[in-house]
């Protein structure tokens, strides 16, 4: 019983805390590709040169979980399909290349206090890069 | 003899400062250091590696190649950091991993029919606190399928660039070696 009376409360100290994101972008009909290149329709790779390059596009997103991450008090998918349709029909871009995600966690503060309080929110901050480029398409017809 | 007994209150107080200020510091290091980033960069990948499943340009009027998927692709960028401590000493270590476009090159590379399609990216983040050892993990987790299109074999080349050997070798001019008697 002492033992128990003992364990418990330092049970009580030990905890996680985190929260997690998963990026998708399905349902976009141009080449969205985390490299510069892509195919044109023969098959060719064809690398977008800077002066391609029609805008700059940067997204970002949090995503909160609590009770030691089994609880997400938002979505934890995220498509980005939307966002990125409405960016290629507000400009003349054809393809959406140089994608580069950047995730980072709760700052040390939050985590600690989540992870002994696990009524305490934390997070993972998602954010996304990538230029919308116009590369000039070969007549092969 | 008691030595604790000797020493001054302003002795004690001194010694357990200090002490605190050297526990204190790992977990200073990683209040300002912890917490770092990762970035899934696949900037030096010449090969189309698309979150979509469509890796072609519309031209409009000629239709693209269709894909088929013959393998799968997966990777991981991923930072760890894990902090120790048994009373007297405490250790920090890090780990890093990324693997994201050497996996991508060793499945598409140098094959330039294929390209890595419906990449989904999984960021997660997780932090232990286990009294004695504080461990935070941030990654970014990639998972997507390896497509393929069938290489067009060229039909219009001409007939002399086909070298026929044999007849290379039929009229070659024989050597005839002569010794200066």
């Amino acid at each position: 019983m002492k033992k128990i009376i003992f364990i418990l409360p330092l049970a009580w100290l030990c905890g996680c805390a985190g929260s997690r994101c998963q990026i998708s972008a399905r349902s976009v009909h141009q080449p969205v590709s985390c490299t510069p290149c892509v195919f044109d329709a023969a098959g060719q790779i064809r690398e977008a040169k800077p002066n391609e390059i029609v805008q700059h596009i940067k997204l970002s997103r949090t995503s909160w979980s609590m009770f030691w991450r089994g609880v997400p008090l938002s979505s934890t998918n995220w498509d980005i399909s939307e966002e990125l349709n409405n960016q290629l029909k507000a400009t003349p871009g054809n393809a959406v290349v140089n994608v580069k995600v950047k995730a980072s966690g709760s700052d040390f503060l939050d985590w600690y206090l989540a992870a002994l309080l696990p009524i305490i929110p934390s997070y993972v901050n998602v954010s996304l890069d990538a230029d919308i480029v116009r590369i000039p398409v070969p007549n092969h017809g | 003899m008691n030595l604790k007994s000797n020493k001054s209150p302003r002795l004690v107080q001194g010694w357990g400062l200090k002490r605190l200020s050297r526990c204190a510091a790992p977990l200073l290091l990683i209040v300002f250091c912890g917490c770092d980033s990762v970035t899934y960069d696949m900037h030096q990948m010449h090969q189309p590696v698309v979150i979509n499943g469509n890796p072609f340009l519309d031209s409009g009027n000629a239709a693209a190649p269709t894909l088929t998927k013959v393998d799968r692709y997966a990777a991981e960028v991923n930072e760890a950091q894990v902090t120790a401590s048994n009373g007297n000493a405490t250790t920090t270590q890090i780990n890093r991993k990324n693997n994201a476009q050497v996996a991508a090159f060793a499945k598409i590379g140098g094959q330039s029919n294929r390209a890595i399609l419906n990449v989904t990216l999984d960021a997660d983040f997780m932090a232990v606190n286990a009294l004695m050892v504080l461990g935070s993990e941030i990654s970014i987790k990639a998972n997507g399928d390896v497509g393929e299109f069938p290489v067009a074999v060229p039909t219009n080349i001409p007939p002399a660039a086909v070298i026929n050997t044999s007849a290379a070798i039929t009229n070659a001019v024989p050597v005839v070696l002569k010794k200066d008697s």
